[in-house]
């Protein structure tokens, strides 16, 4: 839930950006614009607040971008799904799997065959005993 | 009926988790763990921001942020994206924030990195250049 509304957050802000200044987006933010730093994080130290949903949509991989860190962040090879795409595949979930099921069933992308890589993250989100979650 | 439609909403709204990720204040500074001077060298694009002589058991001025995360000395914070450690026998270690280069600590240890080998002490997360380090350093080529 809350991955939803950070995703609809980072991508319409970055879209509006775009409009306002292409310049805005620059070595300082890794040339991907607002909150560039949620592609940073690992499974270890993430909570409710994970990039999932930029990752469905755009096409920037972490795990190849900061492939220096220890452990890596997610693989996301999936890539060009919409933000309408990505809401209407999670309406009326309850699970990270119904979503992820639903992306797969609802709409061909070239890329569908990685979903289950990116979408594991997730999973493994939700059994990281990370401190910082919301209970 | 409505009383408990009401309650349920209360309670409902009790247990949503809709507050923002909670932010953390850190200060990440170099230790001279060794005996030996050491000289600190920050750069950002290969022009150098900051340098340093710390004698033993000298720490650097802290970079301090506000964030969810620790990020080691991070350069959107600190402003640098390499260091150069040199001891007084010219010998030295060079990190960098893409942990690339001949001259680093061992692969695990990176102040620029998140889980770089930072100790903490007190408040501040020191990166520590040890006797050991000193030892080890490489030397700089012809």
């Amino acid at each position: 839930m809350e991955s939803w509304a950070e995703g609809v957050e980072t991508i319409v802000t970055n879209d509006r950006y775009r409009n306002l200044s292409s310049s805005y987006f620059d070595d300082g933010n890794d040339d991907i614009g607002w909150n560039f730093l949620r592609q940073r994080d690992r499974v270890f130290e993430m909570n409710e607040y994970t990039p999932i949903v930029t990752d469905l949509v755009d096409n920037y991989n972490q795990s190849i971008e900061y492939g220096y860190l220890n452990p890596r962040p997610p693989m996301d090879r999936v890539r060009n799904y919409t933000l309408q795409q990505v809401q209407n595949a999670l309406n009326n979930c309850r699970t990270v799997d119904c979503w992820e099921r639903n992306l797969r069933n609802y709409y061909h992308n070239s890329s569908e065959q990685h979903l289950n890589e990116l979408f594991d993250y997730m999973r493994g989100v939700l059994n990281n005993n990370n401190p910082n979650k919301c209970d | 009926m409505r009383l408990i439609y009401v309650i349920y909403f209360m309670i409902v709204l009790l247990l949503s988790c809709t507050d923002e990720p909670n932010e953390s204040s850190f200060n990440v500074s170099v230790k001279n763990a060794s005996v030996e001077l050491l000289e600190v060298e920050a750069y950002l694009q290969e022009e150098i921001v900051f340098n340093a002589d710390l004698n033993p058991n000298e720490n650097s001025p802290s970079c301090d942020y506000v964030d969810e995360k620790f990020r080691g000395i991070f350069i959107t914070y600190c402003g640098t994206d390499s260091i150069v450690f040199k001891f007084s026998n010219n010998r030295v270690y060079i990190s960098t924030d893409t942990n690339s280069g001949n001259f680093n600590f061992s692969s695990t240890r990176n102040p620029l990195l998140p889980n770089g080998g930072f100790q903490k002490s007190g408040s501040t997360y020191e990166f520590r250049i040890t006797q050991e380090d000193f030892e080890n350093a490489f030397e700089l080529p012809e």
